[in-house]
């Protein structure tokens, strides 16, 4: 009787935008078409955009609405400006990294109505794992272009044919020693070519072991 | 050498600048790509690396190649736009629905309390479409280089001045942590010949802003989501791409879809000249007539009948029938 039996049989999709706030703008708006069509959105974003968004949007602006919950997990990187876009590489790292463990955690306590299917950016492999490891059907959305994601799915190819990366023609070899090497590396490198020179060797490559 | 045995080498390869700027990325042309035209090498996602061990290049490469194990995916565009990409990508990934522009399946539905749920991470400026409001129609060139894409403090000053010289109204979004290790200081010339027909602000609401009435170009970074936007408007766009898919993005908008026009390198002078030909002239006509075209094409997507709104329930229902092991 009443709605709550009925709940439990609603699909319940987990959205899981990539943490840009293109991506995430993009993400929010097929939940909302989503839960239009009568299902049971659970939203996850990292703390760090959740605390943004309250900040941006007021406190109230992520209590969500029947059937349309909002959830976090950490991405696991240091604390950031709140007002500036977090930088992108740390963040992919972050991504790739940090994210699968409290994704699996977050999943195993959605429970009511159960999980019928991940919604993943497309650019978040680690939720493919997450699918995989605990059995849950996923799809992806792509937030940009065909003509924009089929660039990126050619990546491959063009490193196979030999396009990428591009080529230069100096040697840079990094070594992990003792700075009394140096001459030695040298050395090592003009065989392999004339054009080495000891600029090229990051400071952190003599770090004393 | 008695200390040899200490060293362990951790990378070797070469590298140097000279593969960016002696045409190798501009005269590569890649051809056979399913459903593509032929493209520059410089027009695909992170190239301008040298080092195997990018982090960032692979990072999207094997996104890209793991999401081919994904059961189905949802491209947010839209047929007319991109049939030929789109047949080409159903080669590749074995369930393909395309279901944009989301704003206008959106604006169809009962809203209720869903309105509430907004989407920016900075608060936005709405003071700035009363400013719009007192224009002149298709008066305006809107600017924003989107939430990620940063610049050089010498870049902010090119774009003031062409903003400045070339005499025509603007609403520009300089968020805050738009210029690189530094706030953003525009010179003094400047605010002094832009003060009656400038309003620069740190966030907007985008598309309230692109469907007002006087907005009538749009200086962009080309990302996705500020094109299809633009598109849904029919406004057209000078186009400034930066990094991952936006030189595609920019590639598509100026040939394919002719709604757009490409900054040079040299960001000086070209803006002053661009903005002219854009906000008018015969250049400013016909990318005008495409945007409209555009426009009705998106809109005709996303009726109920419309290829979006198809593609969407094919892609819930799919959703729905997934319960199969992976």
């Amino acid at each position: 009787m009443g709605s709550k039996p009925e709940a439990n049989y609603m699909p319940h999709m987990v959205l899981i935008p990539y943490p840009f706030q293109s991506h995430i703008k993009t993400m929010l708006k097929l939940a909302k078409l989503l839960h239009s069509k009568g299902i049971h959105i659970t939203f996850v974003n990292t703390e760090f955009n959740h605390q943004r968004f309250l900040k941006s949007r007021g406190p109230d602006a992520l209590d969500g609405l029947p059937h349309f919950r909002f959830e976090t997990i950490p991405d696991g990187l240091p604390p950031s400006h709140i007002d500036a876009s977090q930088e992108t590489i740390p963040l992919a790292m972050a991504v790739e990294n940090n994210m699968l463990a409290p994704l699996k955690v977050l999943l195993a306590k959605l429970d009511s109505p159960p999980i019928t299917c991940l919604v993943s950016d497309v650019f978040m492999r680690f939720t493919i794992t997450a699918a995989e490891e605990l059995g849950i059907p996923i799809v992806m959305l792509v937030t940009m272009s065909a003509c924009g994601y089929m660039g990126f799915k050619q990546l491959h190819d063009l490193q196979e044919k030999g396009f990428l990366p591009l080529k230069g023609t100096n040697l840079v070899v990094e070594v992990t020693g003792h700075v009394a090497d140096l001459v030695l590396i040298l050395g090592l490198g003009k065989l392999r070519s004339g054009q080495l020179c000891a600029q090229n060797f990051s400071r952190k490559s003599f770090a004393r072991s | 050498m008695i200390v040899q045995h200490d060293l362990t080498l951790t990378r070797c390869v070469f590298t140097d600048e000279s593969y960016l700027t002696n045409g190798y990325l501009e005269n590569t042309i890649i051809e056979g790509i399913p459903g593509m035209k032929p493209l520059q090498l410089k027009d695909f996602p992170y190239t301008r690396r040298i080092d195997p061990d990018d982090f960032a290049f692979n990072f999207v490469m094997q996104a890209a190649e793991t999401s081919v194990k994904a059961h189905a995916i949802a491209i947010h565009t839209f047929d007319a736009l991109e049939q030929d990409v789109l047949d080409g990508l159903s080669t590749i990934f074995p369930r393909v629905y395309s279901i944009g522009p989301l704003q206008l399946l959106l604006n169809q539905i009962q809203q209720d309390g869903l309105s509430s749920i907004g989407y920016n991470l900075w608060k936005e400026d709405s003071e700035c479409l009363q400013w719009l409001d007192t224009k002149e129609p298709k008066s305006v060139v809107y600017v924003n280089f989107g939430s990620i894409a940063v610049m050089t403090a010498e870049q902010l000053v090119e774009f003031a001045m062409g903003l400045a010289n070339s005499e025509i109204s603007f609403l520009w979004i300089i968020r805050p942590d738009l210029v690189t290790g530094e706030s953003a200081i525009l010179p003094a010339e400047f605010q002094v010949e832009t003060q009656n027909r400038g309003f620069v602000t740190s966030w907007c609401p985008q598309e309230e802003v692109l469907n007002h009435p006087s907005v009538g170009g749009f200086l962009t970074h080309t990302g996705w989501n500020s094109i299809i936007e633009s598109l849904c408007a029919g406004v057209p766009v000078i186009c400034w791409p930066l990094f991952a898919d936006q030189p595609i993005n920019c590639s598509y908008a100026c040939i394919e879809w002719g709604v757009g026009m490409e900054i040079d390198n040299h960001v000086k002078r070209e803006v002053e000249k661009l903005i002219r030909n854009l906000m008018g002239g015969e250049e400013c006509k016909k990318m005008r007539e495409k945007a409209k075209h555009w426009k009705k094409v998106a809109e005709e997507a996303t009726v109920p009948n419309g290829s979006s709104s198809i593609n969407l329930d094919r892609f819930i229902n799919e959703m729905l029938q997934s319960n199969i092991t992976l």
